[in-house]
């Protein structure tokens, strides 16, 4: 087996799989990529076969029950339903704390999935641009005069730093993510087209007709005034040339957390990894491979160390190795390496020294909505993809100096939300990925009348409307190594966190906009008839936005990579997934994480 | 049965492999509630899929028919690997074993069958001559002369496995009491446009038997570690039921003493306690009622390839129950799915 690469990849998601496809179509050049998950198949491609590993199920998105064992954990002996691609909590335990104390306990929270893929398997394809203000929300708030809600003691903006890059220099990397990945959607509404157009015509595939559903939200964003455009979704609704895929029907409701049998979904194996092989560039993907910790020598990785398919040792060697197995795992497989060598890879990466930013400033989104049930009309909600309509409105700046906000965020509706029965009873009324079934079980008056009075309000009914806001970046937010070995004898990632009050004030600011939303947009409805609310004040949630934990920045007192998401210290060695981002975003992050990750690749020599 | 031997790629095995199987950790960390202990798949990730049966990918005109079933024996000691194994099984003729075959250089030999959907099976592996079980898949039967063997289902099989006629019993009238199936309205939508009552029977009757054929299935694989709170809770709901009704047995009892057993055990009612729910071999009732909940809703709206929602029905419920606006169904499930159990013309299960 081949041992040597010009570049080794660790992870295949929407960090690793874009350097991939650039470095693989450079001439002569060899790259490898280890991934931990397997290689699942779309319809087309099994050798002599027909079906996709991938199913139309529900029992494959959440279907049996787990208990978790890990010893010493406050939620030890509970359940947990994990996806046939996401991992056993019991072999590869995330755990949480907050920062009052409270845990351990495990989660899959932070989690997207080991697949060929990562998380761009199960994504829902929110495929969102990030504000302009994204990218300095330091010098943003630096000549700013509002006081800032929920900030008593003002130090919500101690720890914001700008990125180092410009939306400007940012815009030709969205470009080509949003062409080669295969994205709907439209750019004519986006607030950042104001300043900086996007090309004529843009990168974006024609829409397919929204779900009904979503044209109350539609109604209701402009209504409140708000400039709207479809979501920009990762699936294709045409034939998709970079990739070499056709479409076809991709509206079936199996969207969030399946990974899609026929490949429309642009999942970055379908997309950017897959094409790249057909056409007989010089990449190997291989599958079932888990990296355990990198060697260096001086400011050199020189060695990649692995598990195989058999649990066997393993390595390669890479002139470059660039780490992209989510913000996370990342982290600590860098934390893993340095308690490796101490004094060697350690120090270069600044394990565990004062003033060190590795695992800090660790990131999610604020997130929340608003949800309302349509009276007496009925939509299939099965026919749809993941959202229909987005608005910018509440990341300019003059909403933000009108309501005292740092930063602000997307929003959009959902549309495939709860359209599958399971899902449905599932979700209902738990409060994050670790209270599947939580709420609907407990709910005794849900049964025979109970049910159908349930479902007669709410089965196909709901329209929902959510926001995705920047966090409040903290010190105290991190990524530690806990004891708890997982099934290869390394150290779990214990994952330390909480919202700021500031946070807070975001959300409940954001969540009552989603509510004027919907009520500006659904003809006879009442404030009481609409719930709204935020994660604030459930500080587990991550909802698979796993970001920062390694920023960049322009020194290296204030970051652990540099501008071009080298790890500082390291002549080789980069970082290109979720965990590069010093502030989170005002939008799903994936497609600016792949973007980068085509900006990084640019820089690699 | 002859089983037919079916190529897959390697990768295909590997796939199902790796997760679950590779590791160096040797704690007991996948024994929920100790039903494991001390055995090696206290050690690994779900053992319970495993043999993997998946879909039978093949172009016959009857391929729906079928499922592919693949062996693993993962090699313990990669430094001292077995020559052979073989699977002995009543799949295929019990005096021919087919063999496995070990995948490169890897931990793993594996065999994949083409074998009828809704049967079951027992098996055993030779491995350098030696008999024995599968050390993996937990599923096994043991027989009047003390032979232990290994043993798997296929998709929609349903003939008891976990349960005892009168454990259905119950769990039938229970489950039919959560799911809406059985409500006044079902009943008079299904009698009114289903067809005629005897349409509207049938729903309600299928699928509460679908869902306790699920819940005998799912605890003998994917959840074997409530199969103990569903044998200990049965006996008890038992014994209370004939307690509170002595001239029927539970399955001709009126609807009345389930909707009365659902309350108590939902309220932890102390009547429940008086006539014979014993807290030390189970503690909470209500845990119990969640449990079945859970279950039966899963059940109902699973994929029927899981035992439960026969032919789709429980979708079909939804689908011509819920309409739109438009006057067509507000739940078109048929489209997403493959033939001929649905109608897309892209996606092949
Ligand atoms: C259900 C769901 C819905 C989502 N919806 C959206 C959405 O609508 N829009 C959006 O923008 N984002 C969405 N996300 C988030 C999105 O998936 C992530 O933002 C994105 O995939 C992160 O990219 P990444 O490169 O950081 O990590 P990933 O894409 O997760 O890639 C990391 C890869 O590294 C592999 N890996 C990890 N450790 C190792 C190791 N030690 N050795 C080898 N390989 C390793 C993993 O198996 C994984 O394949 C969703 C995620 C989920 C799960």
């Amino acid at each position: 087996m081949r041992d040597q690469f010009d570049i080794v990849i660790i992870g295949s998601g929407a960090g690793g799989a874009p350097v991939a496809y650039v470095h693989a179509r450079r001439k002569d050049r060899s790259v490898l990529v280890l991934e931990k998950g397997p290689l699942l198949r779309t319809q087309d491609e099994q050798d002599g076969g027909n079906l996709s590993d991938f199913k139309r199920d529900e029992m494959f998105n959440a279907g049996a029950e787990r208990i978790i064992n890990v010893p010493g954990m406050t939620n030890s002996g509970h359940p947990f339903f994990a996806s046939h691609i996401e991992p056993d909590l019991n072999d590869e335990p995330h755990i949480f704390s907050d920062l009052a104390g409270n845990g351990p306990r495990v989660t899959i929270e932070g989690y997207t999935a080991q697949v060929v893929g990562g998380g761009t398997q199960l994504y829902g394809g929110v495929s969102l641009r990030f504000a302009e203000t994204d990218f300095s929300l330091a010098t943003f708030n630096a000549t700013r005069t509002v006081p800032l809600k929920g900030d008593p003691t003002r130090d919500a903006l101690r720890h914001v730093i700008d990125w180092p890059i410009a939306y400007k220099n940012f815009i030709p990397y969205y470009e080509k993510a949003e062409r080669l990945v295969g994205i709907n959607g439209t750019s004519s509404g986006q607030a950042k087209s104001q300043n900086f157009p996007f090309t004529t015509p843009d990168q974006y595939q024609v829409p397919r007709a929204p779900n009904p559903i979503s044209l109350y939200a539609e109604a209701g964003m402009k209504a409140c005034g708000f400039d709207t455009y479809r979501t920009p979704l990762a699936v294709i609704t045409d034939h998709h040339a970079p990739s070499g895929r056709k479409a076809g029907d991709p509206l079936v409701g199996y969207v969030n957390r399946y990974g899609d049998p026929l490949g429309y979904k642009s999942s970055t194996w379908v997309s950017l990894l897959r094409p790249t092989i057909r056409k007989g560039h010089d990449l190997e993907v291989r599958p079932n491979c888990t990296v355990t910790h990198l060697v260096s020598n001086g400011r050199k990785v020189t060695e990649v160390h692995y598990r195989d398919e058999s649990g066997r040792e393993r390595i390669v060697r890479g002139t470059y190795v660039v780490v992209a197995c989510s913000a996370i795992e990342s982290v600590r497989l860098m934390m893993l390496s340095a308690e490796h060598d101490r004094t060697g890879f350690g120090k270069a990466i600044r394990f565990e020294e004062s003033g060190s930013h590795l695992g800090r400033y660790f990131l999610t989104h604020a997130f929340g909505g608003a949800e309302v049930a349509i009276k007496r009309h009925r939509f299939d909600k099965s026919i749809s993809l993941d959202s229909d309509f987005a608005t910018d409105a509440c990341a300019q700046p003059a909403f933000l100096d009108e309501h005292g906000l740092w930063a602000g965020g997307a929003i959009y509706n959902n549309t495939s939300d709860q359209c599958l029965p399971i899902t449905l009873a599932r979700t209902d009324g738990s409060t994050d990925l670790d209270t599947f079934w939580a709420g609907f079980s407990g709910d005794m008056a849900k049964r025979g009348d109970g049910i159908i009075d349930w479902l007669n309000k709410d089965f196909g009914t709901r329209l929902s409307v959510s926001f995705m806001a920047n966090q409040v970046p903290r010190y105290d937010n991190r990524i530690e190594l806990h004891p708890t070995l997982d099934k290869w004898g390394r150290k779990s990632a214990h994952i330390i966190k909480d919202w700021h009050p500031h946070d807070g004030a975001v959300m409940s600011t954001l969540a009552a906009v989603c509510e004027d939303i919907l009520l500006a947009g659904v003809p006879g409805a009442t404030r009481d008839d609409i719930s709204e609310g935020s994660v604030y004040g459930n500080a587990v949630r991550v909802a698979n936005h796993i970001l920062g934990g390694m920023r960049f920045g322009e020194t290296e007192a204030e970051s652990v990579l540099d501008t071009d998401c080298r790890v500082w210290g390291f002549e080789n060695l980069y970082v290109t997934d979720g965990a590069f981002m010093p502030t989170s975003g005002g939008g799903n992050p994936t497609l600016t994480i792949q973007a980068n990750a085509f900006r990084v690749a640019d820089l690699i020599p | 049965m002859v089983a037919r031997r079916i190529d897959k790629e390697d990768q295909y095995v590997l796939n199902l492999c790796t997760k679950y199987l590779a590791r160096i950790n040797t704690d007991e960390r996948h024994s929920a509630y100790g039903v494991d202990a001390a055995t090696p798949r206290a050690r690994i990730s779900e053992s319970w899929r495993f043999p993997v049966v998946d879909s039978h990918d093949g172009n016959e005109p009857d391929a729906y028919e079928w499922n592919d079933v693949t062996f693993v024996w993962h090699i313990a000691d990669l430094s001292a690997p077995p020559q052979s194994v073989l699977l002995l099984s009543t799949c295929h003729r019990l005096h021919e074993p087919l063999p496995l075959v070990r995948i490169g250089d890897t931990a793993y030999f594996a065999l994949t069958v083409k074998l009828p959907k809704a049967t079951r099976y027992r098996y055993l592996f030779i491995v350098d001559g030696k008999l024995t079980a599968d050390p993996i898949n937990p599923q096994t039967q043991t027989f009047a002369n003390g032979e232990t063997w290994s043993s798997f289902f296929t998709s929609a099989y349903n003939q008891p496995i976990s349960f005892e006629r009168w454990e259905f019993a119950i769990l039938d009238r229970l489950t039919r009491h959560i799911l809406p199936f059985n409500s006044t309205e079902a009943q008079n939508y299904l009698g009114r446009e289903g067809g005629g009552g005897n349409v509207g029977h049938l729903y309600r009757l299928d699928i509460s038997v679908g869902v306790a054929n699920f819940i005998d299935k799912v605890v003998a694989r994917e959840e074997r570690h409530r199969l103990y709170a569903y044998k200990t809770c049965l006996e008890m709901l038992d014994t209370i039921l004939r307690r509170r009704e002595t001239r029927a047995p539970p399955e001709a009892m009126e609807e009345s003493l389930f909707v009365e057993l659902y309350d108590d055990m939902a309220s932890g009612a102390s009547a429940l306690f008086e006539h014979g729910w014993d807290r030390s071999r189970y503690s909470d009732p209500a845990d119990f009622l969640k449990l079945l909940r859970r279950h039966a809703m899963t059940g109902a709206f699973a994929h029927p390839k899981y035992g439960g929602n026969p032919g789709g029905m429980a979708w079909a419920y939804l689908s011509e129950h819920f309409t739109g606006d438009n006057g067509k169904t507000a739940f078109d499930w048929q489209r997403a799915q493959e033939k001929p159990l649905g109608t897309s013309v892209e996606y092949r299960g």
